[in-house]
């Protein structure tokens, strides 16, 4: 499946490929595990599993998860994430319930888990910020066709502003807590759990985020 | 905050949240960076006028220990770790004494990133408020859903309503007012009495739909009727 995002006369291949389809997919899914390896281990330092064969692949890119990729002309993968069904797949219920505060459950028929959302690191600033609204975009579009009624996730606290700037729909779960040591510890810093519902309203504060003043149209071709 | 639309409500919102905390005024403001002066930036405050005046005639802005913490490292920060950080120079010593005066002797400054990749700042304070790490964490969240919503409102206020002109009267008080000048002062200057001052004025302000005159210098700003 790919969604046409129509941004300004630009138009980006946003891909939407599952699981199910790595085998079919193969060069695809091995670029985007060798990208998330450079960006979260190397770059970020996170303190997640590593393979010596330098792909980044945990326990939730199962045959359910659903993978948007936005793609340039040359098939290079320019930003990407990865949702997954939170009733068989949920990171932040297995290991961050902690991060929930409000008493409401991290799994459900209508909730997905977008994670491991990534962009391109040599993209130049304004463009990151176009992609990372495109990607945005295409995710909560495909999750309103597909009638799931929420996105949750985990970011950093420094990123959750960021949400928030884009729309003030953003529902946290509960307050910010230390991960790797906290933020004086290299490596380290707080992280909240945080929703968005999947609805037009947030659609139409992305675009008003972009500063554009019509639509995305959006398509599906199979 | 997400359902209040109106500005005044959204203030008042805020202010109920944060006197939870101890914290009895904020300020909040958009694209701060090099060669932006408090008033470029400022788009609410609740701070107590005078000293927000005197902040502003006196271009603290330059030498307050606040902000050139937050121009060394952009992370959110409390007013008391900065004087914990390093000796205080005798003008910021002094720049928080006066703050101190007007019950402002702790605060919080949070940094937000914004769209045009410039950076907006919220900052709640009072006399003793409670910044514990729970406090502070709970803290975050309150501000940055605070600063949206009013930018929010304000874009909302500017669709909505536009204002009437200024008088090349009203335009000149204003930026008296702006650099901190009284009412009695500027009537000195235009050789006019305050009482005619303070009429323009009162005229302005609901022209730009402002209870405060600072606000009033923010909106003539805004919408182009002043500038520096």
């Amino acid at each position: 499946m790919v969604i046409c995002v129509q941004f300004w006369m630009r138009v980006a291949m946003i891909k939407v490929l599952t699981g199910k389809e790595r085998a079919d997919s193969w060069a695809l899914f091995e670029q985007l595990f060798r990208l998330r390896h450079d960006i979260f281990i190397k770059q970020r330092n996170w303190s997640i599993p590593s393979r010596l064969d330098g792909r980044e692949i945990d326990e939730y890119d199962v045959d359910e998860a659903v993978y948007l990729f936005d793609l340039d002309d040359l098939g290079r993968i320019v930003a990407s994430v990865r949702l997954t069904p939170t009733e068989c797949c949920s990171l932040l219920a297995d290991c961050f319930p902690h991060l929930i505060e409000n008493g409401q459950s991290p799994r459900g028929p209508d909730i997905y888990e977008g994670m491991r959302f990534i962009f391109a690191p040599t993209l130049p600033r304004d463009e990151a910020r176009q992609v990372r609204i495109r990607i945005l975009y295409a995710m909560v579009r495909w999750c309103i066709d597909h009638n799931i009624a929420w996105i949750q996730g985990i970011t950093d606290v420094e990123y959750f502003r960021s949400f928030v700037d884009i729309t003030i729909r953003t529902t946290p779960l509960g307050l910010a807590h230390p991960y790797a040591g906290g933020k004086t510890a290299p490596g380290g810093g707080e992280c909240i759990a945080f929703r968005w519902p999947a609805s037009r309203d947030v659609l139409d504060d992305l675009c008003t985020y972009a500063r554009r003043e019509r639509q995305f149209a959006i398509s599906f071709t199979h | 905050m997400q359902r209040a639309s109106d500005f005044d409500e959204i203030c008042a919102e805020i202010t109920k949240e944060l006197e939870w905390f101890g914290l009895t005024a904020f300020t909040s403001l958009s694209n701060v960076g090099p060669g932006r002066t408090m008033v470029d930036c400022l788009f609410a405050n609740t701070r107590p006028e005078e000293y927000s005046l005197r902040y502003v005639a006196k271009n603290y802005i330059e030498i307050d220990p606040i902000v050139t913490e937050l121009r060394r490292k952009v992370r959110t920060f409390s007013w008391t770790e900065v004087r914990n950080m390093r000796p205080m120079t005798k003008r910021e010593r002094w720049i928080i004494e006066e703050g101190r005066d007007f019950g402002l002797r702790d605060g919080l400054t949070i940094p937000i990133p914004n769209a045009s990749g410039m950076l907006d700042v919220f900052s709640p304070c009072g006399l003793e408020p409670n910044l514990s790490e729970r406090a502070r964490q709970a803290l975050e969240i309150i501000c940055t859903f605070a600063h949206k919503a009013l930018q929010l409102s304000l874009i909302e206020k500017s669709r909505q309503a536009p204002h009437q002109s200024l008088t090349p009267r009203e335009r000149e008080i204003l930026k008296w007012v702006a650099i901190g000048k009284t009412d009695d002062e500027i009537g000195m200057i235009l050789s006019v009495s305050a009482e005619t001052v303070h009429t323009h004025l009162k005229h302005a302000m609901r022209k730009l739909d402002a209870g405060r005159r600072t606000y009033a210098v923010v909106q003539a700003l805004r919408f182009g009727e002043i500038s520096f």
